[in-house]
């Protein structure tokens, strides 16, 4: 009865606040807006089960972030109203008080997140709305989302933010609750992932879902599960709701354990959980006998000038910082993540799995996130600041102190600066903590090459300024809105605009508070011209925080009268000339830096926002779509006169092209095309031609022949063009010429032949809104005519003189035929004897160069002169892969092969013809190339050595689906047996492994066959699976020779191009009938096997031999591309292995292939040794989702 | 420094609040230096009054002036020479004692490091503070905590010292102590005590108002208006159940048990007749005669002329 009492009281306060409506408020807007901007994609309906599902989770996390206060004033309003005498001393008993205020806090919070589902509802049936089909209307849908997923949330966080206030007698504390919440289990369950590799650890660590659900399972639905599927209270999922539901009632416990019914003795934050050191002894007022001894007050001079407000700006700083460093949180959770970081270092430190040599360039990359990002765990700092400015402007208020203080002699710009320079001064202490978890990480991981320099520069140089500015802004709408609760509110939706300023419509980052165009660092190209723009940007944004400081002067709260009316009615009283001079200064710096901005990224540069480029793309189409299936002449001969400027960011080309018409037909026109920016010029033929068409915003032209090129024919065609990086753009783009770090392709710059059909709209879901016609991602792969056009059909050779500033070297593909120096700036000359196919780059930077030579190629490396740690092993790779391709698959087609450091962040490398360009990331690289190791470094640069053979000018397949497995799947499969043939067998199996681990990724089971495979996954990882699982079963030499006779029966760019069709045709040639089945299942089909060990039992015999039962569960399933899984009846071909106590899987006691039929069966065999495990399948030939069942142990 | 004597004078200021709360009806009052004492009930208005003195809210209307300096406008200069003692306030818990002092004093505008350290040295040991100066706030009793408030408050030896409530949660020893102080900084600085303990004041005051719904009732020196009561004020004995009959046939402005017995005061020009006796009048018979709305307010000058 009391409870329920309580339980009426309090839910009526929480209702009664303006503070839950505007969160109700803010949810359902969330809803509608997402609803607005989320695109289904194909095949999904609007009101998806997918979509309610998401919304649900993310509407969680910002009601988490949001909704704090609703428990916090539950559990501690009466604590800070001072109430609480007048209740303790009631004969309410805790369970009552307790227990009625959280019933009360969760209910609210019930109703508001119940507002997520309705909102979705809503969105989708209020009379008047217009959505095209809909599914039909399932109520079950919204309870299901309601019931399993918010409502668990709800309670688990309401008890965690309850518990909190409650015991620290404050209200604030549980955005504490909510922030630890909302961060520490996501990062603990992304990095259980990501290091144990299994991802069911988000899954039951992540109590809100972001990560667990929404970035785990939901991934692996397809597009009919995205229709109807729910989340089923079953598995991880039902463990992670037990486990939450129950830690919640244990922290609800010991908030009821912990909870006195006493006088806070003080008001430290946390004083039911730390035992407090000595008790407070009262003064006792002396002299009793009174009157006697008079007080006397020290004469003392004080003064009002300018030194007196420093010293009391110094104070109130000093105050300030101490007040958030004495918070159990202020230091203590950034530090504990710095710590992590330098503690765990070994596993952030890391691409691709392969340790990266820890460089301030790569510490640096994991320590600065941009103030907007909220996916790294650095998030918590803006957050942090969140919550301290609302804390230091309510300080003095907050401890009832705020009449004295405001009636202290200290002008209100001191009050406010004060505060901003305590707060700057926590930032800059947990910069301090970056950087020493940085250096930190550096010293555990062993390397001492440091650079303190650039960590002042990137920490307290760039990224102290933005979240100084943020700060900034922090404290002026605590000022303006002087409502904490809802100042946060306020301040979390601006928090989100920041982060998702496009999802809001905005793109410009003059309009973005505290935004810029980005910056990078790298160890050649430095910072680049990155940091020039982004002080442009960030001088314009001091100019608005001068304002703002103006702003929040003149708003400044002091005394009593708080309402904003009536301190605007006072705020021109408060005008000072120090005032007027500040706006004045702010006002003409936001105007000059504004304007100049303006000028740089709208009127140098071209404007678009990203609606923009994709209507450029759609119009691209639409206009000169039709020039797809007309015939042009192929490009046959480069010649280029290239001279870079890096310091001008600028380049001229002077080129020729070689056009040969190897249609059957004559041609009459001649297509030429651009990149919108990269404009040419000065065209001109060899032959009578006139323009017919320049398109310049679409860099389209037409040129129409007097005379018909006929078969055979061929013609030139000169043009230049010329490039330069006028003032900035409002975001970075990939810099093309700059110092020390130049490297653009064709692509970039130079004119190419003919409708460039790569620059369509891939989405089918865009395509759509754009009213383009619906097409596969790829042509299919049984479209006659589509097999008949390459992704590029240059087949061109190669001649450039290049010129580059003195100090750098400039590199093209080919052989260095010379170099000299000519008025102050180096020139090289490159060609090729042979075709390089239609791609390649050019580069120039202050490389070191490196000369070899295998057998007659002559090979040249060039690289930034501190990242040498792994030429050598580059070029064992590079050798060792020319000797085993060159003996399996045929000749290496040119007469030299060029390595290059390509300037940028990237990891790995790639490839075009006779030039491998790897990235700075890939270069510091440090993988363990011990026998136990893993050296995937080796690997990638003999992946990209079998681009010789398979891609590029040498098997050039159509571009149709599969296309991806004759380039990529064949480098890896070719990549790999170089790797075991150097490394051994432990290598190999980690490169197998690294593989299937992209299979325990959540992912939809759905997937194209290889023959018609359509994405990366396939290529890479598929496929490369595939052909290794058939060189176990065939050998090795037979699947190469079957490649080998791929290759041999082409010649590159002459029709018909190859196809997936035509590699299988080579493999069933290469294969017994009785293994047919298996290519089927692995080409044809999308095959999945569940192979299971379940029973071992090893037996000695009385001749001392062994005998083994194993108890094998097999079953084979063929998903389609809807989704539906139908068991095929096995008759299967599979390894079994036994294998003794130490013994790796190298040294098998007994490997044989044994027949496998659906369901489960006995093996039995005979063995000369003890064995120790067993199964089958050891070597992971398989597509199984499940690796780690095949083998077991003796006695499991 | 000027040796002038600095005085307040307030000036036909009103304030009503958003709830309609009239606070301060046309408040007209001189305040000299000296001890000034604010007498009224609860809610009367003296801390909407104090706080509008402290610079810490604003009069709908009237004016202001310390010395020649505008307090409404110019708050800053105010606060330079203003000591302010609230009814209510609390302290940040965490904090050392000294600490939280050295920090008010450098809000002050005492910024020597050395005479800070005296200063506060000083202050601590005569509000007894010093035993527990290196303890936190957070464990102070109320008594402490006010004694606490009076450290701040008398930080640069202020001309203008409002206290609101000063006595409130302290003993009587500490009372005294307190009050001594207080009559001490009165030579020379306005001291502006609020209260509705009488004693207060007539122990203290050179000078008093009377304050209730916002009005002032009276302005006076405690002994010229107990002087002015002199033979007004009657006494009796009440019997039980006859007090009703004896407020409608006289102005009676007081009661209390005295022995189990009710004695009324009642206020008549003339003699009351029997059972009565003249008294002599004293502070709290001044006060309860203006409560009870008896006295009659001289006509003071209206127009607000600025003290020169």
């Amino acid at each position: 009865m009391i409870r329920w009492k309580i339980f009426c009281f309090e839910f009526a306060y929480l209702v009664r606040r303006t503070f839950t409506w505007l969160c109700l408020a803010l949810l359902l807007a969330f809803t509608f807006g997402m609803n607005q901007v989320i695109s289904p994609g194909d095949g999904v309906y609007p009101n998806n089960t997918f979509l309610v599902t998401a919304l649900t989770v993310l509407g969680g996390l910002l009601w988490l972030m949001m909704g704090a206060s609703i428990a916090g004033q539950a559990a501690a309003r009466d604590a800070q109203a001072r109430i609480h005498p007048l209740i303790y001393t009631t004969p309410v008993s805790k369970l009552d008080y307790l227990g009625g205020k959280f019933l009360a806090a969760l209910a609210v919070n019930a109703l508001l997140v119940l507002s997520l589902p309705v909102g979705i509802l809503l969105f989708f049936y209020l009379p008047g709305r217009e959505h095209g089909e809909l599914l039909p209307f399932r109520p079950w849908v919204y309870l299901n989302v309601y019931f399993l997923i918010a409502l668990p949330t709800v309670f688990v966080a309401t008890a965690l933010q309850f518990t909190f206030a409650a015991l620290s007698h404050r209200v604030m504390t549980s955005y504490l609750a909510s922030l630890l919440l909302a961060i520490f289990p996501q990062l603990i369950a992304m990095s259980a992932a990501t290091l144990l590799g299994n991802w069911s650890w988000a899954a039951l660590l992540d109590p809100i879902g972001v990560a667990g659900i929404v970035g785990g399972e939901m991934q692996t639905w397809t597009a009919p599960d995205k229709n109807t599927r729910l989340m089923a209270l079953e598995g991880v999922f039902l463990l992670n709701r037990i486990c939450w539901l129950a830690a919640a009632a244990g922290i609800l416990w010991l908030a009821y354990r912990r909870y006195g019914f006493v006088h806070p003795v003080t008001n430290s934050r946390w004083p039911r959980l730390k035992r407090r050191s000595k008790a407070q002894t009262e003064a006792p007022a002396k002299g009793a006998t009174g009157g006697a001894a008079s007080i006397t007050v020290p004469q003392v001079q004080r003064s009002f000038g300018f030194a007196t407000r420093f010293w009391q700006l110094l104070a109130m700083t000093r105050a300030s910082f101490g007040m958030i460093a004495r918070n159990p949180v202020g230091l203590t959770l950034v530090g504990a993540i710095a710590l992590a970081s330098a503690v765990f270092g070994a596993f952030i430190m890391k691409e691709n799995g392969v340790p990266l040599l820890s460089t301030t360039q790569q510490v640096i990359g994991c320590l600065a996130a941009p103030v907007g990002n909220v996916s790294s765990p650095w998030v918590v700092i803006p957050l942090l600041i969140l919550y301290f400015a609302g804390e230091l402007v309510w300080r003095e208020r907050d401890a009832g102190l705020g009449d004295v203080a405001d009636a202290a002699p200290v002008p209100d710009w001191v009050l406010f600066m004060g505060k901003f320079m305590g707060l700057g001064l926590i930032i800059l202490a947990w910069l301090g903590l970056l950087m020493t978890g940085g250096i930190g990480m550096q010293f555990i991981l062993g390397y001492d090459k440091l650079e303190p320099g650039l960590y002042v520069k990137a920490l307290f140089g760039l990224q102290l300024i933005d979240y100084l500015l943020f700060a900034l802004l922090a404290l002026v709408v605590h000022v303006v809105v002087n409502q904490k609760h809802i100042a946060y509110l306020v301040l979390l939706f601006v928090f989100c605009f920041m982060a998702f300023p496009s999802r809001f419509g905005v793109e410009h980052p003059l309009l973005i508070y505290g935004a810029d165009p980005g910056w990078w660092y790298t160890d050649m190209r430095g910072f680049g011209p990155t940091l020039g723009p982004w002080l442009w940007f960030k001088l314009y944004w001091t100019a608005w925080a001068l304002l703002l400081l103006v702003g929040g002067r003149l708003l400044w709260v002091r005394g009593r009268e708080q309402s904003l009316k009536h301190r605007l009615r006072v705020a021109p009283r408060r005008i000072k000339r120090s005032t007027v001079w500040v706006t004045v200064i702010g006002t003409g710096l936001l105007l000059t830096t504004g304007s100049f901005i303006f000028y740089n990224t709208n009127v140098l540069n071209a404007y678009h926002t990203e609606a923009d480029g994709l209507e450029w793309e759609a119009e691209y189409e639409r206009r000169y779509g039709r020039y797809n299936q007309s015939p042009q002449p192929q490009l046959t001969a480069t010649k280029l006169q290239v001279e870079l400027y890096p310091d001008q960011q600028e380049v001229e080309i002077r080129g020729a092209y070689t056009l040969v018409n190897k249609t059957t037909a004559a041609l009459d026109t001649i297509q030429l095309g651009s990149e919108p920016g990269a404009a040419f010029g000065e065209v001109r033929f060899n032959r009578p031609a006139a323009g017919v068409l320049t398109d310049s915003a679409f860099g389209f032209r037409l040129y129409a022949l007097k005379a018909p090129l006929q078969p055979g024919d061929s013609l030139q065609v000169d043009f230049v063009v010329h490039h330069k990086q006028n003032g900035f753009r409002h975001r970075n783009t990939k810099p093309l010429v700059v110092a020390n770090g130049t490297f653009f392709t064709n692509y970039d710059l130079l004119p190419a032949i003919g409708y460039q059909r790569f620059r369509e709209i891939q989405d089918a879901y865009i395509r759509k809104n754009h009213q383009l016609a619906a097409r596969p991602v790829l042509p299919s792969l049984y479209e006659h005519e589509a097999r008949r056009k390459p992704f590029s059909a240059d087949q061109t050779t190669f001649e450039a003189i290049v010129g580059t500033a003195k100090g750098e070297v400039a590199v093209a593909p080919g052989v260095l035929h010379s170099t000299w120096e000519k008025d102050g700036r180096r020139y090289f000359h490159y060609k090729t004897n042979a075709s390089i196919g239609g791609e390649y780059a050019i580069l120039s930077a202050n490389y070191q160069v490196k000369e070899s030579r295998w057998k007659d190629v002559t090979i040249r490396i060039y690289h930034h002169p501190s990242h040498d740690q792994n030429i050598e092993r580059m070029l064992r790779s590079v050798k060792a892969s020319l000797a085993y391709y060159t003996a399996q698959f045929g000749p290496y087609p040119f007469e030299s092969f060029t390595l290059v450091e390509g300037a940028g962040p990237g990891g790995g490398a790639s490839a075009d013809a006779g030039i491998v360009y790897f990235g700075e990331q890939y270069a510091i690289l440090n993988p363990d190339d011990s026998p136990g190791g893993f050296d995937l470094p080796y690997y990638i640069m003999a992946h990209e050595m079998a681009h010789q053979w398979w891609g590029l000018a040498r098997l050039t397949p159509a571009y149709v689906e599969g296309a991806g497995v004759l380039i990529e799947s064949l480098s890896v499969y070719s990549g790999m047996q170089v790797l075991e043939k150097d490394y051994g067998d432990h290598h190999l199996q980690q490169y197998v492994d690294y593989l299937h681990a992209s299979y325990a990724m959540p992912r939809s089971l759905v997937s194209a066959s290889l023959l018609q495979a359509n994405e990366e996954f396939l290529y890479y990882k598929k496929g490369g699976l595939a052909l290794y699982a058939l060189s176990k079963y065939i050998g090795k030499e037979k699947v190469n020779g079957a490649l080998r006779s791929l290759l041999q029966k082409r010649t590159t760019g002459e029709l018909p191009l190859p196809t997936t069709l035509d590699l299988y045709q080579e493999l069933q040639q290469a294969t017994p009938d009785s293994l047919h089945y298996l290519l089927t299942d692995l080409f044809k089909e999308n095959t999945y096997w569940r192979l299971k060990t379940k029973q071992f039992v090893a037996e000695e015999s009385k001749s001392g031999d062994w005998r083994v039962t194993l108890k094998i569960q097999a079953q084979k399933v063929v998903v389609d591309s809807a989704g539906n899984e139908e068991e095929v009846p096995m008759h299967d071909w599979l390894e079994v292995g036994l294998y003794e106590e130490g013994k790796g899987l190298s040294e098998p006691l007994y490997l044989r292939m044994h027949r496998v039929r659906s369901g489960e069966q006995l093996i039995k065999m005979t063995v000369p040794r003890k064995p120790e495990s067993g199964g089958i399948d050891p070597n992971k030939l398989m597509i199984d989702l499940r690796l780690d069942d095949n083998m077991r142990q003796e006695g499991d | 420094m000027e040796n002038q004597q600095i005085s307040l004078s307030i000036r036909n200021v009103s304030k009503t609040y958003a709830n309609g709360v009239q606070a301060l009806r046309n408040v007209y009052l001189d305040i000299p230096a000296g001890m000034y004492g604010l007498l009224g009930p609860n809610g009367a208005g003296k801390s909407t009054l104090m706080r509008t003195l402290a610079t810490l809210q604003e009069p709908d209307s009237g004016q202001v002036f310390l010395g020649g300096i505008d307090v409404l406008k110019q708050k800053e200069e105010v606060r330079q020479t203003l000591g302010y003692l609230p009814q209510e306030f609390g302290v940040y818990p965490g904090v050392r004692t000294e600490d939280l002092l050295d920090y008010f004093a450098v809000l002050k505008g005492i910024t020597s490091r050395a005479s800070r350290r005296e200063v506060v040295a000083a202050l601590l040991k005569q509000t007894n503070l010093w035993e527990v100066r290196s303890q936190k706030l957070g464990g102070f009793s109320g008594g402490m905590r006010q004694r606490f408030g009076v450290a701040v408050a008398l930080l640069g030896n202020p001309k203008l010292l409002i206290v609101d409530e000063p006595t409130a949660g302290l003993d009587p020893a500490e009372r005294v102590r307190f009050l001594n102080l207080l009559s001490e900084l009165g030579e020379n600085s306005v001291v502006l005590l609020s209260t509705h303990i009488v004693e207060d004041v007539s122990e203290l005051c050179t000078h008093m108002a009377i304050i209730n719904k916002g009005l002032i009732l009276q302005d006076a020196a405690p002994m010229h208006a107990v002087r002015e009561l002199q033979g007004r004020i009657w006494r009796c004995v009440a019997e039980k159940g006859s007090l009703p009959s004896l407020e409608q046939e006289h102005q009676v402005i007081s009661t209390k048990l005295l022995g189990g017995r009710t004695v009324a005061h009642v206020y008549s020009e003339e003699d009351p007749g029997k059972g009565f006796e003249l008294v002599q009048p004293d502070l709290e018979d001044v006060y309860f005669t203006a409560m009870a709305g008896y006295h009659h307010k001289q006509e003071l000058p209206q127009v607000g002329e600025v003290q020169s």
